[in-house]
């Protein structure tokens, strides 16, 4: 049975149901003995809305006795007499009293407290009141994060937080996500927030993301958060403004993310067992040329092309459902907490599966965690978050940064009267065709193409804390993050286009972090007068070594990727590298209220990294805060439960993303000379001992709101966020002998406000509807750029179109920078009096302006067109219960944002002509029948590379998602074991309302890099139904 | 307990080694100071070559540099015409029209590559002063001469140089460009200065040789129209006695026979390591072809018009490079459209890497010298017996019928005959640009052919923007940019 269990031959979800139905009969057999017993004088069960309330407190008023609730709310409360007064509370309720009476059952059903304004939050190095609270922390707690097929952490943000612009600029399993704070406030440096895993900073590199043999690039490789389970996580804090970033220093100008797992809690053992299964299939495939309207478009534009084919072998393809498929989608997770006063756990162990809709790929979760806490003596705790995980990603080539490559992509240009298979059942990889010749038939990646990424991590951080006084506590804390990836590629013959030769390549990286951190806090309440102090010194180090061997040239794929020496030693080739970064910290905070009405906060960081240049080791990073508890003064109408403002300014910093960017550096190389290999150094960049981190200055104007007993809360922020000395490389003249070193240089400003609104529309006794709105613009706008070339960056490519991308003051980061159409020529003679784009130009070709009016069509020309930063994003949810029947609907979008839509620009200026393309383009191109067509004739190949991209292509990629949908079900259980039992439908990425007309209005293939966004060949949208339960005893 | 954290504390915020944990630590790369220290290890000489292969690195990892050498001027004059893939938009199209913008990238490489070589060419010159060994003396020619090439391939593209003296360094970015003489002394001088440095025996491939040095004279002295200057740095090539005419004369671009004893100076191109293979043979094989070994095909291909394949003489041996019909890989033949010939000059490498193939640059070849000493001593004496047994020598190694003296009775005639023959010997190889600006030709052939972008500031490229933006000393770009 357990060799069964293990052998790697079976199926996934074989796999997955017979480890499921195992855990299940372990954890069953465990919760039978957690049954109660025993002789009582008052029972009875405490519930909240109608769900067993594990852990509530029962305690007798005005006498030092109390009870907790079981598993399944029930308690026994012992010699008490029919004056005795009951008081029954728990974490987010509102407690009810009752009096004994003659009763001697008592069951109680609880009123969730809707008022949140008491919760407990956490922020850097400590945690808050919300109400006390003086920077921009937006807090989400576990049962608000997205539902559905979420595999990382920040798909379960997407939409849910103001002034955090989630995109999955992939949608593979596993794919990349790219994340936003605030905007977008570097260039070159990274863009990406620092994640604080319960209080250890974590190092989010890419691992496995580097290029290999004979795949590009995947610069929307693994996301490194998707080896954390969402199913551990209790709550993530999001910190936007100085106030509460600076505290992170050098690496907190982007947002900090802090996310806290789940602990155990003073009770008996809850077990929760969630489970869920759904299918995905393709949202939408894209509308392309069906056979035979492929045969007339080819006919028309491009005769004897089908001529030339011998009729019998015209085929009837539809590559797109070739490669495409139904996926299952599963996640198991079972924990178990509890504990008592001097010691809680929580353990839980997960599986996830979810299958790509594109044959061949998939992405695989194993992990377990034990959180533990323990009360040594009345001085001494300790802490232990442990997690493990093993990451198991099958990916395709798809949205890899090139073109012509990926089965999605070759199937939306591929020739429709191509038979895929021979009549021996092999692929078709027929190099005479004239098609075949020149692009490779889909199905090859599929079966010609092995990749396969495994990634272990362990994390875990442990903490002591010994109070040295009453008020002075001491935390020394230790934390490790190592991750171990390998990644397996295997390319047969029949993958690459005209070589005969297998490629094999085995690349392992290890990255390993460490962190020592010990602080002090201090806090001490006086009249009138509270203070919290903390400070403490941090030491950080980040390692990084990997080995690469490749081998070609094998004669079998059998004996290949495990035997790699097997290969032509010739082209076999091994690579390694290990880098070394180190931060040391010293950091610093006062909080304070003076008659809990005037908050204070200031904060300090100084930071050194060993990235910085050898003149600029330290960093310092202050910051103020200061809010004012309007509601507590007497003019401020009663109906105000909350009316706060709060005001902060600071600094934070965002360190070179890379190592050693700052020092002149060689590297030996080997070259032929004479037939004789001489070893030479090459210069990799000249030294800038200045070089430092980029500068966030930021102002933050909140008010806090809330009224009519909190039906309705809200927050108002406005941010600026002013960033310079922005990370470059280059400003050296070619003349120079080197073009390559960095230096700061530049400025460029993001500002917006934010709008967080939830309200209780109804709040009958079995009737809840409750809607949480989140509402955020953003500006962004390069203002300097000093020092670099032409005081612009130009950038583009993937596609033929020039430096279609400009950065430049008054513009936003990335912009579109094309020519500008003008129509379709419809005379020769219009074509000779006007500077054209091609020599070769006909009668329905594209007309462009010459808008510098030089006579010719050449770079001033070029017009921005749009942005790919949205103007303006929203999240909208509204919940709905009804006994025990809910409704959630979930929906966002984003708003101003345009997206060079790559595929529309090849469906006008293909490769070649045969390729297959949007049917909306032909279907509006333009012929003498049809002269006011939008698009031109697709007739003839253009010469001018130039206007491939153009602003036909630059689409506006505002769009409205109904995000997720989810109907539920509390089963009333009667039983003795089950606590609760929930079950639930689930349908996700229902619905795009947008004008976008390519296949995914968040794409890039680039995965963060702004400087080049682009959608093509993106890995297609899935929807996802599914069916899940939740079970605890 | 509570004295022994706060000692912790102290120690770590007061420490001095929290200090140096600062410092980066390299691994696998070198520091500046680490490459002086191996150079007090290995000895200057040791070190001079090394730098000396950097430079001819430069060179070479240019990843195309064959593209920027070969390809963009054989597109310019229509020798060739790119089709298919993504090569034909990017990269042969603003060549066939006249139509790069500033930063084409590959003419950007070409300025960035080739000063890089020259500051690694600076750093021997720098640390070899003394000549007292034949080992020096060779290493401090062949970077003399080295730099002369790169000024002279630079000086082709941009006109007015640079002339940089040192190696590389962010403070010396305020250097103006020299004049035309100042900037065709030093072309001169360095390879005047290389040839006699270097001795007789060298090799023919990578490393500079005295042939090698003496052949890009003589092609710089043609281009001025220096032509006694351009002729007996020619006849100088000659009585070195090392090279003559390859019998076979399609086996001199091929893989197979690398090395032929025509060539005075090559890059070579290795298949076994990534930076140094080229896409050179694998670009110009047309669609479909049988491939050879694990050479690889790839979607772009070259094409040459028919009427130029056309125009050989019957016999031309030349002509056999330039077939219409080719064996495909189903045992059939395929054909190209009409109006085109494969490119087969270069062929395939058996032994290449896919696409990535070893296929060597060959920068100059002893026909070249003979054909560019016809033509200077037609310049200088009119038609004579000397040039029409030059050109025969090319000619009958062909199997192309001789030439007379009896036909020529002007220059001029000569002249035109010498352009053509040039045509047919080094189709491809990167020389006919300079052949039609030095007749004044370029750009009038290319409006003939209706190439309307075509203008005579084209005769130059655009330097890159970054020298203009960041270089105090250089304002504006060459005229027309």
């Amino acid at each position: 049975m357990k060799s069964q269990m293990f052998n790697h031959k079976k199926k996934p979800m074989q796999k997955y149901i017979k480890m499921f139905y195992i855990l299940s009969l372990i954890f069953c057999s465990i919760c039978n003995s957690y049954v109660a017993e025993g002789q009582i004088t008052v029972t009875g069960k405490v519930t909240g809305e109608g769900e067993a309330l594990l852990g509530a407190t029962i305690s007798v008023e005005g006498e030092n006795k109390g009870v907790v609730a079981d598993v399944n709310g029930s308690y026994r409360v012992e010699s008490l007499t029919p004056e005795s007064i009951l008081v029954f509370s728990f974490v987010g309720f509102v407690s009810q009293t009752v009096k004994v009476g003659n009763q001697t059952v008592i069951d109680i059903d609880l009123e969730p407290d809707l008022e949140t304004l008491g919760e407990v939050i956490v922020v850097g190095y400590g945690t808050i009141q919300r109400s006390d609270l003086t920077g921009a922390v937006s807090s989400i707690k576990s049962e608000d994060l997205n539902v559905g097929a979420i595999q990382s952490v920040q798909q379960s943000l997407q939409g849910r937080i103001a002034g955090v612009q989630i995109s999955q600029t992939s949608a593979e399993p596993g794919g990349g996500l790219n994340i936003r704070v605030r905007g977008s406030g570097s260039i070159n440096g990274g863009t990406q927030p620092l994640y604080v895993i319960d209080g250890v900073p974590i190092n989010n590199a890419n691992l496995l993301g580097s290029q290999s043999a004979g795949i590009p690039q995947d610069n929307n490789a693994s996301n490194p958060l998707a080896s954390i389970s969402p199913d551990d996580i209790a709550s993530i804090e999001v910190l936007k403004d100085a106030s509460a970033t600076a505290i992170y220093g050098a690496r907190g100008a982007n947002g900090v993310v802090m996310i806290t797992t789940k602990r155990g809690f003073e009770g008996k053992g809850k077990i929760s067992i969630d489970h869920y299964t759904g299918v995905q299939s393709v949202l939408e495939q894209p509308d392309i040329l069906t056979t035979q309207e492929y045969i007339d478009f080819q006919n028309a534009v491009n005769p004897g092309y089908i001529a030339g084919k011998n009729t019998e072998e015209i085929g009837d393809t539809d590559w797109l459902d070739l490669v495409t498929r139904d996926a299952v989608v599963t996640n198991t997770n079972v924990s178990f907490s509890g504990g008592n006063e001097s010691s809680k756990y929580f353990i839980s162990g997960g599986y996830f599966l979810q299958e790509g809709i594109i044959e061949n790929t998939s992405s695989e979760r194993y992990s377990f965690r034990i959180n533990l806490d323990n009360k040594i003596n009345e001085r001494v705790r300790t802490n232990l978050s442990l997690t493990t995980s093993l990451l198991v990603n099958n990916p395709a080539t798809e949205g890899a940064g090139q073109d012509d490559r990926g089965p999605f992509s070759n199937a939306f240009q591929f020739d429709p009267t191509i038979n895929p298979r021979n009549a021996d059942g092999t692929i078709n990889v027929d190099q005479n065709d004239p098609f075949l010749g020149d692009f490779l038939n889909p199905l090859a990646f599929i079966e010609g193409q092995d990749i396969n990424a495994n990634t272990n991590r362990t994390f875990g951080a442990f903490d002591v804390s010994y109070d040295i006084f009453r008020n002075l506590t001491a935390k020394a804390k230790i934390g490790i993050d190592r991750q171990f990836g390998r990644r397996e590629i295997l390319i047969d013959s029949i993958a690459l286009l005209n070589v005969n030769n297998i490629i094999a390549q085995i690349f392992e990286q290890e990255r390993t972090s460490t962190l020592l951190e010990i602080t002090l806090n201090y806090n001490k309440s006086f009249k009138n007068f509270n203070l919290d102090l903390v400070g403490g010194t941090t030491f950080e180090e980040f390692n990084v070594r990997d080995v690469t061997a490749k081998g070609e040239g094998f004669v079998t794929l059998d004996q290949s990727l495990y035997a790699i020496g097997a290969g032509d030693d010739e082209l076999s080739n091994l690579g390694s590298s290990r880098q070394t970064s180190r931060l040391f910290s010293n950091f610093f905070r006062a909080q304070s209220s003076i008659k809990d009405k005037i908050l204070v906060t200031g904060s300090l960081r100084v930071d050194g990294s060993s990235r910085f240049g050898r003149n600029n080791k330290y960093g310092f990073f202050p910051s103020g805060a200061v809010g004012y508890k309007l509601h507590e003064e007497s003019f401020i109408p009663k109906f105000f439960d909350q009316f706060k403002v709060r005001a902060s300014y600071g600094v934070s910093g965002n360190q070179p993303n890379l190592n050693y960017l700052s020092l002149d550096l060689y590297r030996l190389r080997e070259l032929t000379l004479d037939s004789a290999e001489v070893i030479f150094p090459e210069q990799i960049r000249l030294a800038n001992p200045d070089l430092q981190w980029e500068t966030t200055n930021q102002l933050n104007i909140g008010i806090d709101f809330a009224v009519f007993k909190t039906r309705l809360m809200g927050t108002i922020e406005y941010y600026h966020k002013n960033t310079q000395n922005l990370l470059f490389q280059g400003r050296l003249p070619g003349s120079s002998g080197t073009t390559n070193s960095w230096f700061n240089s530049g400025r460029l400003v993001n500002s917006g406000f934010e709008l967080t609104l939830s309200t209780i529309n109804v709040d009958k006794s079995d009737f809840v509807w409750t809607t949480d709105l989140q509402f955020t613009t953003l500006h962004n706008e390069v203002k300097e750029l000093d020092g670099i070339s032409g005081n612009r960056i130009r950038t583009g490519g993937g596609i033929s179109g020039g430096n279609f991308i400009l950065t430049e003051p008054g513009l936003p980061i990335g912009s579109y920078y094309v020519f500008e159409t003008d129509g379709v020529y419809q005379s020769q003679e219009e074509i000779d009096n006007t500077p054209h784009a091609d020599a070769n130009d006909t009668v329905g070709s594209l007309k462009f302006k010459d808008n510098n009016e030089n006579g010719r069509l050449d770079d001033g020309d070029r017009v921005v067109a749009g942005n790919p930063l949205p103007d303006f994003t929203f999240g909208i949810r509204n919940s709905f219960k009804y006994k025990g029947v809910s409704l959630d609907i979930f929906i966002d979008g984003q708003f101003g944002a345009e997206l060079a839509n790559a595929n529309l620009a090849r469906s006008i200026y293909p490769q070649q002509p045969t390729r297959n393309r949007f049917a909306f383009v032909v279907d509006d191109r333009w012929t003498p029948e049809n002269t006011g067509a939008t698009y031109p004739s697709l007739v003839g190949a253009p010469r001018n590379a130039n206007v491939v991209l153009n602003d036909l292509a630059i689409e506006d990629a505002s769009f409205v998602r109904i995000q997720s949908i989810r109907l539920g079900y509390r089963i009333p259980v009667k039983s003795n074991t089950i606590g609760s039992l929930n079950v639930y439908l689930l349908g996700q990425n229902l619905l795009y309302f947008t004008e976008y007309t390519g296949l995914n209005p968040e794409a890039n293939v680039n995965g963060g890099n702004q400087l080049n966004v682009l959608d093509i060949n993106p890995y297609p949208l899935a929807r996802t139904f599914m069916a899940g339960f939740n079970i605890t005893f | 307990m509570r004295k022994y954290i706060l000692f912790i504390l102290i120690l770590c915020l007061f420490s001095s080694s929290c200090e140096d944990l600062l410092e980066e630590e390299t691994f696998g790369e070198l520091r500046e100071d680490e490459v002086d220290r191996l150079i007090e290890e290995a000895g200057v000489v040791g070190v001079g070559f090394s730098f000396l292969a950097s430079g001819y690195a430069s060179n070479r990892l240019l990843d195309r540099a064959f593209a920027a050498y070969i390809h963009a001027p054989s597109l310019m004059t229509g020798e060739v015409d790119g089709s298919g893939g993504t090569w034909e938009f990017s990269v042969s199209n603003p060549f066939e029209e006249y139509s790069w913008d500033l930063d084409q990238f590959m003419i950007n490489q070409v300025y960035n590559r080739q000063y890089a070589a020259i500051s690694n060419c600076n750093r021997v010159t720098d640390l070899i002063t003394v000549t007292s060994d034949s080992l020096s003396t060779t290493i401090l020619g062949q970077a003399h001469a080295l730099r002369g090439y790169s000024y002279w391939m630079l000086y082709d593209y941009f006109g007015r140089l640079i002339i940089s003296e040192s190696r590389p360094n962010a403070n010396i970015i305020d250097q103006s460009r020299a004049t035309l003489e100042e900037t065709q002394a030093q072309i001169e001088s360095d390879l005047r200065i290389g040839a006699d440095l270097i001795p007789e025996a060298s090799s023919r491939l990578g490393v500079m040789s005295k042939g090698g040095a003496l052949g890009i004279l003589t092609r710089f002295y043609l281009n001025e129209k220096r032509w006694a200057d351009a002729a007996n740095t020619a006849l100088e090539v000659m009585d070195l006695g090392a090279f003559s005419l390859d019998n076979d004369f399609g086996s001199i671009f091929k893989q197979t026979s690398e090395g032929s004893q025509e060539i005075l100076w090559g890059i070579p191109y290795q298949v076994n390591n990534a930076n140094e293979a080229t896409i050179l043979g694998a670009l110009t094989l047309p669609p479909g072809i049988l491939l050879q070994g694990g050479q690889g095909n790839l979607p772009a291909h070259l094409r040459v018009p028919a009427d130029f394949v056309e125009s050989f003489a019957d016999g031309d041996v030349r002509q056999n490079e330039y077939p219409r019909e080719y064996p495909n890989g189903s045992g059939g033949t395929s054909t190209l459209p009409d109006g085109f010939h494969a490119c087969l000059k270069y062929g395939q490498d058996p032994g290449a890497n896919g696409a990535a193939g070893g296929i060597d640059h060959i920068v100059v070849r002893y026909a070249d010298i003979l054909l560019m000493r016809a033509e200077a001593l037609n310049e200088l004496n009119g038609p004579n017996q000397e040039s029409i047994d030059l050109i025969n020598q090319v000619r009958t190694r062909s199997n192309a019928p001789e030439l007379s003296l009896s036909n020529f009775s002007s220059t001029e005639q000569l002249r035109d005959a010498i352009l053509q023959e040039r045509a047919w010997e080094f189709h491809f190889e990167g020389l006919r640009r300079r052949d039609l600006i030095r007749h004044g030709k370029l750009v009038s052939d290319a409006l003939a052919r209706g190439k309307a972008n075509a203008e005579d500031f084209r005769l130059l490229f655009p330097l890159p923007s970054a020298e203009i933006d960041n270089n105090p000393s250089v304002n504006e770009n060459n005229p027309g940019y």
